[in-house]
């Protein structure tokens, strides 16, 4: 019997695994996936948001700059990639100027520290390829760039490492209650807890209406990106937005913490599992980046890819202990800004859960730091020492983002192993240049499968199923 | 292991193999090449097919054929050879940082650099096309070294979009491992490809070729499950109503080459926009002076030939820079492109550095037929050259005699064309046309001049249009009993690899390959091996064996 079951092992979940991990809880983590971070929170703008957008008052304006602080935090302490580079919301006409002090006052209420309006002169002094048309723009110095994925990654890893538990590819099916807690079957066998949190995303939903009457619908909204070679960084300083619109934040212009460039998204109804991009899409994003940023190039494009928020249609998120299902709390509908909040939203559900009687005594084993080595950062005297300790960090296995095989090797070591390419690309970035993984997708194929003492056909490029190669040549089987 | 060298070069395919071994051919008394993979040859090792070397070596080879020639020829003089390194970045002192397992992190310093890192492929994400992010998705380069390298097979029901080299290569390589091609897919108004590669890759195979064709979706949640083809207009806009949908597991792109110029940028070395390689002076030196490139780091090439001719001239000026230092220079001549040309190699000429003639190398932007490549000089035309036919997938060379750019006037000279453009040029979808006098058209594979012939079956196949005798044996054998050379692979123990490549020692009927085909299959071969060792004997009583084309120790 487990103290709480967490559903969904994305940004809210992880952050919630992580935040009870300081307490001794028994907690299990069931993820339908076979990894982290394989929903929303891999494929998003990946932008740290101030909180000038939500409606001040709303649980989502609290979350969301108290997130933001937590984020600064957590990063530091947890090595998550991330750099606090500001954001601007660039306006062109008077009606934008309006909007954005509107979204000035609403900042200045929701505490959002050190926002000004900036007018052309300085605003082109620190976006200098903006379009001339700008005529003034919000400054929110607070406003940050992360890796997502690193995000749960991290705070999963540092929970499984002080004692929590993930069940991946466990699909839950239903949920019953019982006399003392609950019963959450799976595909992979029921598993029994005290209390149960819904952080399943865009199928949060479903999860819900296992054991609540129906009180919310996701509407799935596909956002489509071009991701950027490296050889743009500069382009733009900050994070570039247009006025926001009913439609949603706009598409953005940004570099990333990986020193790329990220463009996009737009916003359309979508099915819950659709990963993918539209012409039409493409076409309104490039639209929309040209109007904020003239010159940037496209065709500098390395990648497309698209993710799906989990939009409830309403104006807040709904968190918090279901009114007819004791014990069982939502993490639900989080759409945009969720990556910022979800930290937030964790501490307040694990005060909620405290306060519907699960006990909090401290982890003596909780593990509040963690440490990742990245080659190509290292100055020239810690790349010698690294090989020095370790030979595989002198062969590099991805010549694009100079990966070494010791960064790959010490990845398939962590806490939560990978078992994909996609897997091992989250946690050290191979594959994540211009080529690809052309040139090392074989290698580190090759590397999970000799670690794992699992067939090279069987490891997937991501989620199970996703397979890359059918069998063997010269075997006569095909 | 030392600190300091005449001449170092970074990469170890082809070019690198060649500017070193001319480096040290040429004076160069301490040549040291570093390899990123643990083997010499680059992509040559993963190009089992043959026709290379028809122009160097006068004979047809296999990729690593060509390259152990090279390696052979390396390890035969005192050139230092680092593998499994990584070069990390190039300094303007001419210092590499480099990596390895074994020394750890490393800074060298060489009087002279020559860059030969090679290039890499146009990715789904630099193309943009829509769809799903599904698995099955591969560069035709990445499906050539699971399927021949590491011995996987990629997929069963395969689309190749783009009709560059690599992609129809690995349409035969595929149909013959088993797998259903379903066609390429070309946007282009003609083909990327050599046109050779399309009679003895697609043709042989009866695998369709659509230009003016493209991919508008990729359906599939998982593994690919479908494409949508859609035929585009000359804008290279897909037109409604032409949706195909096609039920396959694989994608293969075969869409463009980029120059992989990581250092070179890093470096602040000067990067040609057309070329996406570094700008040349007529010695293949860089704005850096000592600093040299080539091969498909510079320009993507066509031929390995012609990287091996480039990247001799490349060791051969680096190793005069080690002995001399900075060229002299009295008179730089800019060059242009002018009408039709998409770029050219060199970008500059410095004319006292020129010893006899100049070497132009370009790509036209179009298809022309019966042209004149014309040199001017502002207004001054100082040489013209004849062409039959021009196309952008094929490089084009012009030779520039050092008396003549001496004539030239101002400090610019444009390379352009002067001929009619060609629109869209379908002859590559027609490698063999029945004529109603009862002759017939064929394009000769024989070398990749792909002379366009005309064969007469009631004149004792009399061959007419070819350029070379080859041309005669071939009409008349193509249309009696057509013969071709099969390459493949086998499975290999103890090697470092899994498969090591083969090919028949001589042609065999085409009706026999699949059985030939099948005499590889659950054969084991064991390391070592060197090339001409023989694998299968006597396939199928054929008198023709199977032998080893590359070398691997145990």
């Amino acid at each position: 019997m487990e103290d709480v079951i967490i559903i969904g092992a994305g940004a809210c979940g992880c952050s919630l695994l992580y935040e009870l991990s300081r307490y001794k809880v028994k907690t299990l983590l069931l993820e339908k996936e076979n990894d982290v971070s394989v929903g929303t929170t891999k494929a998003n703008s990946a932008i740290v948001h101030a909180g000038y957008d939500p409606e001040p008052g709303t649980k989502m304006a609290g979350y969301n700059v108290y997130g933001n602080a937590l984020i600064e935090q957590l990063a530091a302490d947890l090595d998550i990639p991330y750099k606090k580079i500001g954001s601007l919301v660039v306006g062109f006409d008077e009606t934008d100027r309006k909007s954005i002090e509107k979204l000035l006052e609403k900042g200045n209420k929701n505490g959002v520290p050190g926002l000004k309006i900036l007018e052309k002169e300085e605003l082109f002094l620190m976006e200098p390829n903006l379009s001339k048309e700008a005529i003034c723009a919000l400054y929110a110095p607070s406003a940050g760039i992360i890796a997502p994925w690193e995000l749960a990654l991290a705070q999963a890893e540092c929970a499984v490492k002080g004692g929590a538990k993930i069940e991946f590819n466990a699909e839950v099916i239903s949920i019953e209650k019982k006399k003392d807690g609950f019963k959450v079957k799976t595909n992979k066998g029921d598993f029994e807890s005290k209390f149960v949190v819904n952080a399943a995303g865009v199928n949060s939903d479903i999860v819900s209406r296992m054991i609540e009457p129906e009180f919310f619908t996701i509407t799935p909204k596909s956002g489509e990106y071009f991701l950027l070679d490296t050889t743009e960084d500069g382009i733009v300083n900050t994070v570039v937005f247009p006025c926001p619109s009913v439609l949603g934040k706009g598409i953005l212009v940004s570099p990333t913490v990986h020193g790329n460039i990220i463009v996009g998204p737009d916003s359309k109804i979508s099915d819950k599992d659709y990963l993918g991009c539209t012409a039409k899409g493409l076409a309104s994003i490039r639209e929309g980046a040209l109007r904020l940023i003239p010159s940037v190039n496209l065709r500098a494009s390395i990648r497309n890819f698209s993710g799906v928020r989990a939009d409830a249609g309403l104006e807040d998120f709904i968190v918090g202990q279901s009114k007819t299902a004791p014990g069982f709390f939502n993490m639900a509908g989080i759409k945009s800004p969720g990556l910022t909040s979800a930290p937030a939203i964790a501490k307040d559900v694990a005060k909620m859960l405290n306060e519907a009687g699960l006990e909090f005594k401290p982890n003596s084993n909780f593990v509040s730091k963690r440490k990742i080595k990245r080659f190509k950062h290292m100055s020239d005297a810690q790349k010698a020492q690294a090989i020095k300790e370790n030979p595989a960090y002198g062969a590099i296995v991805c010549r694009c983002q100079t990966i070494t095989e010791g960064e790959v090797i010490d990845a398939l070591n962590r806490p939560i192993p990978p078992v994909s390419l996609d897997g091992i690309k989250r946690r050290c970035l191979t594959g994540m240049g211009r080529c690809q993984g052309g040139f090392c997708g074989p290698k580190v194929q090759s590397l999970i499968s000799q670690m794992s003492k699992r067939k090279q056909k069987d490891i997937p490029l991501d989620r199970e199923g996703m397979y890359i190669i059918i069998s063997e040549t010269k075997k006569g089987d095909l | 292991m030392k600190n300091n060298y005449d001449v170092i070069v970074i990469g170890g395919g082809p070019a690198g193999l060649a500017a070193a071994l001319s480096a040290y051919q040429n004076g160069a008394k301490d040549v040291l090449l570093i390899e990123r993979n643990e083997s010499l040859g680059g992509i040559l090792n993963q190009c089992i097919h043959n026709g290379f070397g028809l122009h160097y070596f006068k004979e047809e080879l296999t990729g690593p054929e060509y390259a152990q020639k090279f390696i052979d020829e390396v390890k035969k003089t005192p050139v230092e050879i680092l593998c499994g390194t990584m070069a990390l970045s190039i300094s303007k002192d001419k210092t590499v940082s480099a990596i390895n397992p074994k020394y750890g992190y490393m800074q060298i310093k060489g009087k002279a650099i020559v860059l030969a890192m090679g290039c890499r492929e146009r990715t789904r994400g630099a193309i943009g096309i829509p769809g799903t992010r599904a698995s099955g998705i591969f560069t035709a380069g990445a499906a050539q070294l699971y399927m021949n390298i590491e011995g996987f097979n990629v997929g069963k029901r395969v689309v190749i979009l783009g009709s560059g080299d690599i992609g129809l290569i690995m349409a035969r390589r595929l149909t013959l491992e088993g797998a259903k091609v379903l066609g390429v897919y070309e946007v282009m108004p003609y083909s990327g490809g050599l046109t050779r590669n399309i009679v003895q890759c697609l043709n042989d195979y009866n695998i369709p070729l659509y230009l003016s064709h493209t991919i508008t979706d990729i359906r599939g949640q998982k593994r690919v499950e479908q494409v949508v083809i859609q035929k585009v207009d000359e804008k290279m806009i897909p037109i409604p109503g032409t949706e195909q949908i096609i039920d396959c597991d694989t994608v293969l792109l075969s869409v463009g080459l980029i120059p992989e110029n990581e250092l070179t940028r890093q470096a602040e070395i000067e990067i040609d926009a057309r070329t996406n390689g570094a700008a040349v002076f007529e010695n293949m030196e860089t704005s850096i002076p000592g600093v040299f490139s080539c091969g498909n780091v510079c320009h993507v090439h066509d031929l390995v030939d012609f990287v091996t001719g480039e990247s001799i001239h490349a060791g051969k000026s680096a190793a005069e820079y080690a002995q001399k230092g900075d060229a002299v220079s009295t008179k730089t001549f800019i060059v242009k492109n002018g009408e039709g040309v998409g770029y050219t190699v060199p970008q500059k000429i410095r004319v006292n550095n020129v010893e006899k003639s100049v070497e132009i190398f370009f790509r036209t932007k179009a298809i022309y037929k019966e042209s004149q490549i014309e040199v001017k000089s502002g207004d001054v035309l100082i040489a013209s050259f004849k062409r039959q036919h021009l196309a952008p997938g094929e490089m084009e060379k012009i030779i520039i005699p050092k008396a003549l750019l001496e004539k030239a006037q101002s400090s610019e000279i444009t390379v352009s064309i002067n001929g009619a453009k060609i629109a869209a040029d379908d002859s590559a979808t027609k490698t063999r046309v029945e004529n109603p006098d009862g002759t017939v058209d064929l394009i000769c594979i024989v070398c990749p001049n792909g002379c366009h012939i005309n064969v007469d079956p009631k004149n004792d196949y009399k061959v007419t249009g070819n350029a070379c005798d080859r041309g005669t044996v071939y009409g008349k054998k193509e249309l009696t009993s057509p013969t071709r050379v099969i390459t493949s692979t086998a499975i290999i123990k103890g090697a470092e690899i899994s498969r090591v490549s083969v090919k028949t020692n001589k042609d065999i009927p085409k009706s026999e390959i699949y059985k030939a085909m099948k005499t590889l299959d659950n054969l084991e071969i064991k390391a070592p091996v060197k090339i001409g060792d023989v694998a299968v004997s006597n396939i199928d009583n054929l008198g023709v064996d199977f032998v080893i084309t590359k070398e691997l120790d145990i």
